[in-house]
């Protein structure tokens, strides 16, 4: 399955501007993902997961801009593309789910209505009959009940679990190579979650699809996620594969994360420990490592100079500066050679 | 669906219904009468046209001779006009009041709207800003002040339109214009208002991710549903305006319904009060009535069909 990478972000920045200032909610974010893997991406609420994934997409709006980086999908620069191609790409080949299942479809169209619209927009010479059929088939496969049926229906006929089928089923009418999910399953109850999570999982097998999944839920991505990428103040703090990160943890904040989460099998039996303070203001990102001020190992270095990108193992970075060779040594965090900031570990 | 509609329209007659009686009791219950006059006239002679026009009848058998006589369409004598019936007089004034009305609202529908929607697209841009300044200007500035200040220059400094009436094609501007600016301007700014809300959702978020050109994503999915307050405002208005103004047909000297509204409540003249109240009334229930017709059409969240019991 591996070989070339579906997709390369090198060093994205991307900034709002507001009244007060710019918010630098994605600051020089670069990572990969292979042809048919699932990639994880974790952090804290404002990290800047979603912004990366929006910018990904081309849908950063007005007082928001993509300030720098390469967006490689395929082998194109999609930063490259203009508006109308980048219209063809998305819903096509790379397709987005959102947050809130109950808020994403529209109140005032029927399901049918809504699917076949971007079935069609995408494929012109369907005529409308194949691509109705075409729709009930997607129900089917994400498990709607009776969908000849039900794909008459409103949204709000429908629970918060079937609207996010519906979306699942929309975003992969197209074949596309690549889903980001953006927290498909917060807004759903456990079960229901747990339910969406298999069925991604199921079609991506299925359709030979790569997915984008990004939570702060930990534990939602230890199931399904072959690497994983966790972010803080708008920068990568960690990205391994699955064991990296849940068991040989290199950062402060991925230990703090995991310490933080109920859902965490590891250590399901200690105390919850959150972490101290709150995220940083993006206005004014602090100098040196955005952790920093956060951190139980906070140096005079960290509050003063980004971090560096240390390679742990080929699947493996973190970017701190415990890991550095000239800090102390700490327990539980090993040494490791400086990379290049913006070149992502190879293979997988 | 069609079980809604019906129980509203039998509802909305009623409503009409309870109008008219309520109005026809209050009106009688002020003091004075269609012949009452400065100077007492002879008790013979008051006696005399009480019983022509069977005012001296007990209340409630004139009441359900008035009903009666009003479910034939038939709004009775005036009054105070001798010879001339109510449905007469509704039939001199109600063209031009409604021509007015009409293209009032068409001017509102046609500008109001679209002007709305490409200010919310161009948001704190000049377009935007400009639009926004001669809306507010349309919502404080009130209608007689607009008539006044046009018939001052273009009727009086310039003499590109004539001062009164409606004789010519350009005299149609002045009145539509200010018939129509308040609710004009507060569609423009409703509707812009309105737009900006919808382009902030997440199912137009996700219309984009899916694709969806431009064009499809403001004109199908964002229009509709930013078209639901816009429809609210507009049911109410459209029957004010298709109703006219007394204060505009006066400035304008326009033949329309409004003066004899006015005058006949001034002279207790019962059967107009009562036929041009009936008549606003019916277009006021008329026009909810289709508003909620159209909601139910357009977002199918506000279907009543299935009743709770
Ligand atoms: N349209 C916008 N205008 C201004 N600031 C924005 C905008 N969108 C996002 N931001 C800012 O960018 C930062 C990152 O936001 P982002 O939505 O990417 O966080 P997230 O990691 O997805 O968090 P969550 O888990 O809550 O979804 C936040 O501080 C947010 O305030
Ligand atoms: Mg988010």
């Amino acid at each position: 399955m591996s070989g070339e990478p579906l997709l390369e972000v090198k060093n994205i920045s991307t900034s709002f501007f507001s009244h007060l200032g710019e918010i630098q909610a994605v600051r020089g974010v670069s990572f990969y993902l292979n042809r048919g893997d699932v990639l994880g991406i974790v952090g804290e609420s404002g990290s800047g997961k979603s912004v990366t994934a929006l910018s990904i997409m081309g849908l950063i709006e007005k007082p928001g801009k993509i300030k720098q980086g390469e967006i490689i999908f395929n082998g194109e620069d999609l930063m490259k593309k203009s508006q109308r191609e980048m219209c063809e790409l998305r819903g096509n080949e790379i397709s987005m789910i959102f947050q809130d299942p109950m808020t994403s479809l529209n109140p005032v169209y029927r399901i049918e209505n809504q699917m076949v619209e971007v079935i069609r927009y995408h494929n012109r010479n369907l005529s409308r009959k194949k691509a109705v059929a075409q729709a009930v088939e997607m129900l089917r496969l994400v498990k709607i009940p009776e969908p000849e049926k039900q794909i008459k229906s409103y949204p709000h006929e429908f629970s918060g679990g079937m609207r996010q089928r519906v979306m699942i089923a929309t975003a992969l009418s197209s074949n596309p190579g690549l889903l980001i999910a953006d927290e498909p399953t917060t807004a759903l109850d456990v079960t229901i979650q747990a339910q969406i999570l298999d069925l991604m999982n199921d079609l991506r097998a299925r359709i030979n699809a790569s997915i984008i999944l990004i939570t702060h839920d930990l534990g939602v991505i230890a199931e399904v996620c072959s690497r994983i990428i966790v972010m803080y103040g708008g920068t990568i703090m960690e990205a391994g594969n699955e064991r990296d990160i849940f068991y040989n943890p290199q950062n402060p904040y991925t230990v703090g994360l995991h310490q933080s989460i109920p859902s965490n099998l590891a250590i399901s039996e200690k105390r919850l420990v959150p972490i101290r303070g709150t995220p940083p203001n993006l206005m004014y990102p602090p100098k040196g490592c955005p952790f920093s001020p956060r951190c139980s190992y906070t140096m005079r270095i960290c509050l003063e100079e980004a971090a560096p990108t240390i390679r742990l193992s080929d699947t493996h970075i973190s970017v701190c500066w415990l890991l550095h060779e000239n800090a102390p040594k700490i327990n539980g965090y090993s040494k490791g050679k400086i990379v290049d900031r913006y070149k992502t570990p190879s293979g997988s | 669906m069609r079980n809604y509609f019906f129980r509203r329209f039998i509802q909305s007659l009623f409503t009409i219904f309870l109008i008219a009686t309520v109005t026809f009791f209050m009106m009688r219950s002020i003091p004075g009468g269609p012949f009452t006059r400065e100077r007492p006239v002879p008790d013979e002679i008051m006696r005399a046209l009480n019983a022509k026009y069977n005012l001296d009848a007990p209340l409630i058998v004139q009441y359900f001779d008035y009903m009666k006589s009003l479910l034939t369409f038939n709004l009775g004598p005036s009054f105070s006009r001798v010879g001339v019936s109510v449905n007469k007089l509704i039939g001199l004034g109600f063209p031009a009041t409604a021509k007015i009305g009409f293209l009032a609202v068409l001017l509102i529908i046609l500008v109001g709207i679209p002007v709305g929607i490409v200010s919310a697209l161009k948001q704190n841009r000049p377009v935007d800003y400009f639009v926004m300044f001669m809306a507010t200007l349309g919502v404080t500035i009130p209608n007689f002040v607009i008539a006044t200040l046009y018939i001052y220059l273009f009727a009086g400094k310039l003499g590109w339109v004539p001062s009164f009436g409606l004789r010519t094609p350009w005299a149609y501007i002045g009145p539509i214009l200010a018939l129509s600016g308040y609710s004009l301007s507060f569609v423009a700014r409703l509707t812009r208002s309105s737009m900006l809300e919808v382009l902030r959702q997440d199912y137009i978020r996700t219309a984009r991710a899916n694709g969806l050109k431009e064009l499809s994503v403001i004109g199908k999915h964002a229009m509709r549903n930013a078209l639901i307050p816009v429809i609210t405002y507009l049911g109410p208005t459209i029957a004010l305006l298709m109703t006219g103004s007394f204060v505009i047909e006066r400035i304008f000297a326009i033949p329309g319904i409004g003066r004899y509204f006015v005058e006949s409540v001034s002279s207790r003249d019962y059967t107009v009060i009562m036929g041009v109240t009936v008549l606003y009334a019916s277009f006021y229930v008329l026009m909810i009535y289709l508003v909620d017709v159209l909601y139910a059409m357009i977002d199918p969240r506000i279907r009543f069909d299935k009743e709770i019991p």
